[in-house]
């Protein structure tokens, strides 16, 4: 049929996006790195030993490759199962597909703050340096992009109440799809002030790359609240018009356009010569 | 703009933050009316307690160095240059230089300087209350 056709399609590239091209993209970035700015020369990059580098570049590329495998085993699975059956694909399938392909992800940011845990023990200086600019929402992310989530999210509990004739009382879907939004974004705006107020967790990092950071992160953050405001109206909308065969394909592209405004966009936004690897050389000293 | 402090310094640490900030005020880095990051921000960068800066800000805003504007802020003094070459500690060891040389002038002794400056400075701090 056309619909699982469609989600057929859909699902490939979300194998291909997230377990092929975006940790290629990654680990291109990585080997960069590792070969530009080598240990002998910026010691201070490297609180671990290379080995230690090298080892996870191989488990992470390997990683990404068995996932990218298992796509395609689910793939084999789901045509099977659909011509012995005539029950509907359920939309929680490529959702989680998406969550244990973002484990790698999550295990490369895990081992990116032990790493700046490290570098933080390993920094004897006794000079701390600050930057005397206010690091201010609203001068490190567009007024309109940040108009725009709050609009999207207001939207969406409005549409979820309508969508329910006002049926609001504890426990209802109403009620639930208002939660989850809510956490949702609350969670959101958690990371956002981590950023602005808390501790540098890069000890030597310059004060215009964090910047650099906290907007690229900002914005990110903008985007996929607005994709999730979109993607609930979406798919309450489906729902309640007996769209109901949509929904598969339409998880996995929604999953697809969350990698994109968030792990594609700091790939896209942040590259290695934007950044200033000078404060890590042996020499390299506070102002 | 860069504000740098060494925290193995004999010099206490507001001290620093107060210095660094006036010194970027007289070499023009930044002027009046310009936004100064907030209490947490600058202490959390510094990696400092939230008092320090806090110490800091309230006397430089004692000296007419800067001004808090409440929710708005804290912002660069108008006359934060002119102020800010003011020297509050060295004018009062100015003054105590001139008055205890003044009283030692007269044959006052050391201790009768010492037991009149702490009658002084508790009379003062009673009436404070």
């Amino acid at each position: 049929m056309l619909e699982n056709t469609l989600f057929y399609v859909i699902f490939v590239s979300q194998i291909i996006l997230l377990s092929h091209y975006y940790p290629k993209k990654i680990l291109g970035k990585i080997r960069h790195v590792i070969t530009t700015y080598p240990p002998t020369e910026y010691p201070k990059l490297y609180p671990k030993s290379i080995e230690h580098y090298e080892k996870f570049y191989r488990n992470y590329r390997l990683m990404n490759q068995f996932l990218f495998l298992l796509g395609f085993i689910i793939l084999v699975a789901i045509l099977l199962w659909e011509k012995s059956t005539q029950m509907q694909l359920s939309p929680m399938i490529p959702w989680a597909y998406f969550m244990i392909q973002m484990f790698p992800l999550m295990l490369l940011e895990y081992k990116e703050f032990s790493s700046f845990k490290q570098m933080k023990k390993a920094d004897h200086r006794s000079t701390r340096q600050a930057d005397l600019r206010p690091r201010r929402l609203l001068g490190l992310i567009s007024p309109a992009l940040l108009g725009m989530a709050v609009v999207m999210y207001i939207a969406a509990i409005l549409f979820s109440l309508y969508i329910r004739e006002f049926d609001f009382h504890w426990g209802s879907p109403a009620f639930m799809m208002i939660i989850i939004i809510t956490a949702g974004n609350i969670f959101f705006a958690s990371i956002a002030m981590w950023h602005l107020y808390g501790k540098k967790i890069d000890p030597y990092q310059a004060s215009e790359d964090r910047i650099k950071i906290i907007k690229i992160a900002l914005k990110s953050m903008a985007y996929v609240s607005i994709g999730v405001s979109i993607f609930l109206i979406i798919t309450q909308g489906i729902h309640d018009y007996n769209l109901g065969f949509l929904k598969p394909g339409l998880m996995s592209l929604f999953c697809q356009v969350m990698a994109v405004v968030s792990i594609g966009m700091r790939l896209r936004s942040l590259k290695e010569t934007d950044l200033n690897f000078e404060v890590y050389k042996k020499d390299a000293s506070a102002i | 703009m860069e504000i740098l402090i060494d925290i193995e310094n004999s010099i206490p640490l507001f001290a620093q933050l107060m210095t660094q900030i006036k010194k970027a005020i007289l070499s023009d880095k930044i002027g009046p009316g310009d936004a100064l990051p907030s209490i947490r921000q600058l202490a959390n960068d510094l990696e400092l307690n939230n008092k320090t800066v806090a110490k800091a800000y309230r006397l430089l805003e004692r000296d007419g160095v800067i001004q808090t504007k409440g929710y708005r802020g804290t912002f660069i003094h108008p006359n934060a240059k002119v102020n800010s070459t003011f020297d509050l500690n060295g004018w009062v060891l100015e003054k105590f230089t001139e008055t205890i040389g003044t009283f030692r002038e007269q044959g006052v002794t050391d201790s009768e300087i010492r037991i009149a400056f702490n009658n002084v400075m508790n009379t003062h701090n009673n009436q404070g209350k």
